[in-house]
This record gives C-alpha cells, sequence and structure tokens, in this order.
C-alpha cells in the first residue's frame, strides 16, 4: 500500500473518531485502526470529504441501491426538483434479489435481473451514484462517513437492506459460520449466493435437497417455498432421482398457503417434503447433516435461509429499536424519520414494521417516502399512505406459472402502529400462465421505475 | 379552455353540424392532434361501431405504430363530462364515448404506474366486462402486473391501485353514415416520451430500428386483444 493511501485512510479514520468523540452521537466507525498513531492532532484539523458537486439544492442522501433506496431517489427529484440527491452502495454492479430463483431452472436469463446500470439510473433520474460503503454517522453534524470519504446532508436515507443471523439457527462459531454460508448458502441477499446456487441446482444428480424456512418475519415470506417448488420441477423434468425436503420452521406456510399447498400435492407428490414446525437448531457441514429440535437430516445439497436481521449498518449507527428481535431500527411508523431526528430515515428491509420484506413493498413505500421527504423539505407534512405488497410466486416453472396476493396494511392512531393487513387484501392462489408471465412483467416494472427516469 | 381548443372544439363542432360525424370534444389543454386514421379489422375492412365485440377490448397501434391502444364497446353509453387530472395537476374532460350508442371508447394501453403494456407475448392489461377482482366491480381495465384498474366510462379514471393518473384517452370520430370509427388524438397525460425512453431497445427489435415512431396513415388495424396477445391476465 502506498504512503499517501496509507495516510488518507488514517485521516479519515481520524476524523470520523473525532466526530464519535466530540459529538456524542458519531457511530459506526471502529477506532481501533487509529491506535498507535502519534500524529492525531492532523486528524483534528482536517476532515477527508468526498469529492461532490457542490450541492444545488437540499442534499438528500440515500445509503443503499436496494428497490428501496433507487425508488426513493428516482422519485424524490421528481417530486421536489430542488432535491440534490446523492444515492450510496458498495456494489458496483446490479444484480436482482427477486426473481433471481426464476433464473436457476432458465425461466429468465442473467440479463434479466443484471442488465440494469447504475449509470443510466443515476442520468436518468439526475443524480449522482457513489460507488462506496457506507461506514459511519454523525447525526449532530449531519455527515455520513463511507470509505471514501464523508458528505454533509440535510436528509439521509438508509436503505441497506438485511443480514443474515447465523445465530438464531444455532450456528455461532464464525467456522461453522462460514462453511454454511459458503457452502449451503441462503441465496436472500447477494447476487453471488444466486450464482452458486444455480450452479447447484444445474449440478444436482440426485439425492435430497434441502430447502430451510425460517421464523420471524424473513425477506421474501414466498421465496424459499418458490424454490423448492422449482427445484422439485427441475427434479421432474430432468427425471433425477431426488427429492427437496423444505424444513419450515413455522407451523404452516407463511404465504398463499392454499397455492403452495396444492403445487406440493398436485406437482410434486412424489419429489417434494414439507415440514413444518422444524426450526433448525445446528448444521454440520461435514456430515452434511440439519438439526432440528427433535430430529436430525441427512442432505445432498441445500440452501439454508437462517433468519434475518436489519442490516448491520443499523447496530452500526446507534440506530436500533430495542424492542425489534431483528435489530431494526427505531423509525416513526408512519414517515420512517428516525425517532426524534427529521433528518435521518430509515427505509426497506431495515425498517422495523411488520411489513413483507419485499421488493413491492419497497418500491410503494419508496414513492411515499419520497412525498415524506419532498414535503419536509418545504416544511410541510403529508397524510400517511399504506405501502401495497402485490407478490407473485411462481409454484411452476415447466410451464411457468404463478399465484399472487395483493395486500395492504392497517395503521391504528391509538396504537400507533401496524396492526396487520387491511381488509381488501386479495389471493389469487390457482396458478397459470398468464400470472406466471405478469410476474416477469411486475419485475421489468420495478426495475423501470428503479433505473428508468 | 384556451384558445387553441377552444377553435378544435368549434371546428369539430362545425363539422359535426354539417357532416353527421361525430368527433369527441375536449375540453383542456391536453389535446394533441395526430392524423386521422380509420379503425379496421385484420383483413382491412372498416370496423363498424355497432357490432364492435362488447366481451373484449380491440387493440390498435395509435398514435404511432408502437403504441398500443384499446378501442372497447361498452355495454351502455359513457356519457361525458367527467372532470380528470393528470399528475402534474392538469385537468381536462371525458368527452364521453361515441357512436349510435355513445358507448365506444378508446384509451391508451400503456398503464400509468409503470408502463405494462400488451404485448405479442402476453399482456397484463385487459378490458374485462365482467367481474373484475382487482377492481371489485364489472367493466374495467386492469393492469395485473401490479394491480391498478381503470374505469373506461369514466375517462379512464384510476379505480384502484398505485396508477398515478388516467389512462390517457384516444379521440375517436364517429361516421353516423357508415358507422365507421377514425382516431384522431389523444388527451390526458402525455407519456409517449417517457413510454419510448424506457421500451427503446424492445420496440427496435419488434419493429425495426425506429420503426414504431411513425405514424399509422389511412387505416389502422384494430385486432381482439385475444388475438394480439398469446395470452392475457385477468384479475
Ligand atoms: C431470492 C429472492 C427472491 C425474492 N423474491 C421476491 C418476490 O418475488 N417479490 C418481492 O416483492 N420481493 C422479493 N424479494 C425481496 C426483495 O428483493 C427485497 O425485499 C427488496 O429488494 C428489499 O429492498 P431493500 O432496498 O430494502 O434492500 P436491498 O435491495 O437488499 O438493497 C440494499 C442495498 O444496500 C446496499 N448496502 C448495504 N450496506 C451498505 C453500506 N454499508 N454502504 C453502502 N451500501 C450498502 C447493498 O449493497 C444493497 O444494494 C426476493 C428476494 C430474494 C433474495
Ligand atoms: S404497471 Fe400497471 S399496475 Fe404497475
Amino acid at each position: 500500500m502506498n504512503e499517501n493511501l496509507d495516510r488518507r485512510n488514517f485521516l479519515k479514520m481520524g476524523g470520523a473518531v473525532l466526530a464519535a468523540g466530540t459529538a456524542g452521537c458519531a457511530t459506526g466507525v471502529t477506532g481501533s485502526a487509529v491506535a498507535g498513531s502519534g500524529s492525531v492532532s492532523a486528524a483534528i484539523s482536517t476532515i477527508d470529504y468526498l469529492k461532490l458537486p457542490k450541492a444545488k439544492g437540499p442534499r438528500l442522501v440515500i445509503v443503499g441501491a436496494g428497490t428501496s433506496g433507487m425508488t426513493i431517489a428516482a422519485h424524490a427529484k421528481k417530486t421536489y426538483p430542488n432535491f440534490d440527491v446523492v444515492v450510496v452502495d458498495k456494489r458496483d454492479m446490479f444484480a436482482s434479489c427477486y426473481n433471481s430463483s426464476l433464473w436457476y431452472v432458465g425461466i429468465i436469463n442473467l440479463e434479466f435481473l443484471a442488465a440494469h446500470s447504475f449509470l443510466d439510473a443515476a442520468v436518468n433520474n439526475n443524480y449522482i451514484f457513489v460507488n462506496a460503503a457506507a461506514t459511519g454517522l454523525d447525526r449532530a453534524a449531519r455527515k455520513l462517513y463511507t470509505n471514501n470519504g464523508a458528505i454533509d446532508y440535510d436528509f439521509l436515507v438508509l436503505a441497506p437492506g438485511i443480514s443474515y443471523d447465523w445465530a438464531k439457527i444455532g450456528v455461532t462459531d464464525p467456522e461453522n459460520v462460514y462453511n454454511v454460508q459458503q457452502k449451503f448458502p441462503g441465496g436472500f441477499i447477494s447476487p453471488m449466493e444466486h450464482v452458486t446456487l444455480r450452479r447447484k441446482f444445474q449440478e444436482f444428480e440426485g439425492g435430497t435437497f434441502i430447502q430451510t424456512v425460517p421464523s420471524g418475519n424473513y425477506r421474501c415470506l414466498p421465496g424459499p417455498y418458490e424454490r423448492a417448488c422449482l427445484m422439485a420441477g427441475w427434479i421432474k423434468k430432468n427425471g433425477i432421482k431426488g427429492k427437496v425436503l423444505i424444513l419450515d420452521a413455522n407451523p404452516e406456510v407463511t404465504i398463499k398457503a392454499k397455492g403452495f399447498h396444492d403445487a406440493f400435492d398436485t406437482l410434486y407428490k412424489d419429489v417434494l417434503e414439507w415440514k413444518p414446525t422444524s426450526a433448525v437448531t445446528g448444521v454440520d457441514t461435514e456430515k452434511k447433516i440439519i438439526k432440528t429440535e427433535f430430529d436430525q437430516y441427512s442432505f445432498d445439497d441445500a440452501s439454508i435461509y437462517p433468519n434475518i436481521r436489519a442490516s448491520t449498518l443499523i447496530e452500526q449507527m446507534g440506530l436500533v429499536d430495542p424492542k425489534s428481535l431483528q435489530k431494526e431500527a427505531n423509525v416513526d411508523v408512519r414517515f420512517y424519520n428516525v425517532i426524534g431526528d427529521p433528518h435521518v430515515y430509515v427505509t426497506g428491509d431495515s425498517r422495523n414494521h411488520p411489513y413483507s420484506k419485499s421488493a413491492n413493498t419497497s418500491n410503494t413505500e419508496g414513492q411515499f417516502v419520497a412525498k415524506v421527504l419532498a414535503a419536509r423539505a418545504q416544511g410541510k407534512e403529508i397524510a400517511w399512505e399504506s405501502p401495497e405488497t402485490v407478490c407473485y410466486s411462481m409454484t411452476n416453472g415447466f410451464p411457468p406459472e404463478a399465484i399472487k396476493v395483493d395486500a395492504k396494511y392497517t395503521y391504528d392512531a391509538a396504537k400507533d402502529a401496524i396492526t396487520g393487513f387491511s381488509p381488501d387484501t386479495k389471493t389469487w392462489e390457482t396458478r397459470d400462465q398468464a400470472m406466471g408471465r405478469a410476474y416477469l412483467e411486475w419485475a421489468q416494472g420495478i426495475y423501470r421505475d428503479t433505473f428508468g427516469g | 379552455m384556451d384558445r387553441r381548443n377552444f377553435i378544435k372544439v368549434c371546428s369539430a363542432g362545425a363539422a359535426a353540424l354539417a357532416t353527421g360525424v361525430h368527433t369527441q370534444l375536449v375540453y383542456a389543454g391536453t389535446v394533441k392532434d395526430f392524423a386521422r386514421v380509420k379503425l379496421v379489422d385484420a383483413n382491412g375492412k372498416p370496423l363498424k361501431a355497432s357490432s364492435l365485440s362488447k366481451d373484449e377490448a380491440y387493440v390498435f397501434g395509435y398514435p404511432f405504430v408502437g403504441t398500443p391502444s384499446f378501442l372497447i364497446a361498452l355495454p351502455s353509453a359513457a356519457p361525458a363530462g367527467a372532470t380528470l387530472k393528470t399528475e402534474s395537476g392538469e385537468e381536462y374532460s371525458f368527452p364521453g364515448g361515441v357512436g349510435s350508442k355513445k358507448n365506444v371508447v378508446a384509451y391508451l394501453a400503456v398503464c400509468t404506474h409503470q408502463l405494462a403494456h400488451p404485448e405479442k407475448k402476453g399482456s397484463v392489461m385487459a378490458y374485462i366486462a365482467g367481474n373484475s377482482e382487482t377492481a371489485g366491480r364489472a367493466v374495467a381495465i386492469t393492469c395485473c402486473s401490479h394491480n391498478s384498474a381503470f374505469d373506461p366510462a369514466d375517462g379512464g379514471r384510476v379505480v384502484i391501485g398505485k396508477a398515478p393518473q388516467p389512462l390517457p384517452g384516444i379521440r375517436l370520430e364517429h361516421d353516423a353514415a357508415t358507422d365507421e370509427i377514425y382516431a384522431t388524438g389523444m388527451y390526458g397525460a402525455d407519456m409517449i416520451e417517457d413510454f419510448f425512453k424506457k421500451f427503446k431497445g424492445n420496440l427496435n427489435k419488434e419493429y425495426g430500428i425506429g420503426k414504431y415512431r411513425e405514424a399509422p396513415a389511412g387505416t389502422v388495424q384494430a385486432v381482439l386483444l385475444s388475438k394480439y396477445s398469446v395470452d392475457a391476465d385477468r384479475c
């Protein structure tokens, strides 16, 4: 590493640590990196900013170019053209999580998921895309720290998604964590997991493939069941001597149960077994055994979906709701600002709402949050709107046939809480090909909304 | 009413008096004139307003080759007058149906939510004459992509869903003497350029480079949605 880089990084760390020390509420950057250095005073007088064009209006910084952050970025400026929007993401290549299981069995190609450019999105929607990782936050100074320098904000949206919580499935030893994560990925966060899982599908030659389903409000409730259906269909279509075993922590299929049971019973009777109330309590990656409270199951291959929690970034920034079982952020139920701070918002799958953690929810919520931000930048308030969860599942891959749910949520003002699905929730649980096609169009609509301009 | 529309309205009215041709009158600044084309069937025979199917929509490429629109014969007359508003706040009024029963209407078949539209490989947009689960009623244009529904008897107004504005209308003209139908323009939200921008790649592939932007000349074929798309989702 060259000297300049070292020094620059040192200054950055120094600045952040200083902020932590003086402002009292800066969090997230560990101080250990500066230990042993004698020149802290140099850092004190210098704050290493990320070089950005001068803000032309209130600066709205958005961390996370996923469904939530991208939606807010696309809509904020449309709603309030004065906004100066900066989007920060640590990845430089988008690959869609939603719809990714369809790629494993060839219903869509990789282009469908990944031919979406952050550059085009930034140009189309008039914002700046910064490829950097957020590392810390100083709310008193309204400053976000990234690995490439600090950014001052007027409004900050944190939409960093989720992290896995391995301990909840009894996987605690780091060696065990990395073994499970690398060998049998859950496939609900990063594109590389999808690449590995697709390979597993294509290379599966027989035996038992286990798909686990965690408890809690995990990302994409139907996702693991859908993947199991696709795998079962793949086994059937290719005459593989194998089966899918779903180890479900829950007593019932968590959503669209009728449609999934219908597929289990009519399409996959001999190739799919569903075991309810079978929460994973440990994994032996060498012996290929998954333990549950009362049993243990051998597998030939698996996708182990552990419990989830809000992205660790939320905890690093000190924003966790102490009541949240999934370390989600403590934000206003209706308007998503961190309690007591109208300048910082947490949206998408890091929120502490009982909403379905899904793309449509993040997309509709993001459109609303853009309006909230636009209003607040002008000193106004707007009425609450429910996000909407329109969610398809391909219960059959050959030919592609889907089922669907369309839900909104009810807000109880007396409790200041979301109390459940709204009464007009609808489901379409008899799978058909028209819905299979609509499912693909559904995703493309969201790609257009978030990237298109 | 601005001067431009006033003139249009007056001249259309005059034409109606003189010839028995009824043009939909749109009282707002959202009207755009496009080539006047006659709607014909797949064999080039003119469609007659009084013998259109009432079960499903016809699809025709208007105002451009690459922009699908729906022609719909409603079960009953669609009276003019409802005031509608685009997302950007422009007001306009629904000109009502044409034909001897005043039940024939047309809309751009591009959902105002995220621009889904009928494609050859399938459609998430459909006109549902019977009961639509999404709309919670009969007579609706539904977009099953994210479940929005529009009222074709009321200017394309949003019934339910996240669609932020009514479907743009296609201005029709009806010749009482021949019962033939013409498309002459568009009113409501102006979303064609946005549509082109987002679908350029696909449209170039489907119609040939740049061809989707061409205006139909003289006549335009309108075919039943069930013939146009392999399969249409109904919700
Ligand atoms: C296999 C699978 C199937 C799914 N199926 C469906 C479905 O059928 N229907 C549906 O509606 N939803 C589905 N989903 C869920 C949907 O994808 C997510 O719920 C949704 O994308 C959440 O949006 P988000 O913006 O909160 O998080 P994400 O989309 O995960 O975005 C988070 C972003 O934050 C970035 N980030 C994180 N930390 C930092 C940091 N420190 N600095 C900078 N950037 C950071 C990440 O790189 C990422 O780009 C599925 C998900 C998966 C994985
Ligand atoms: S594109 Fe029509 S409802 Fe979303």
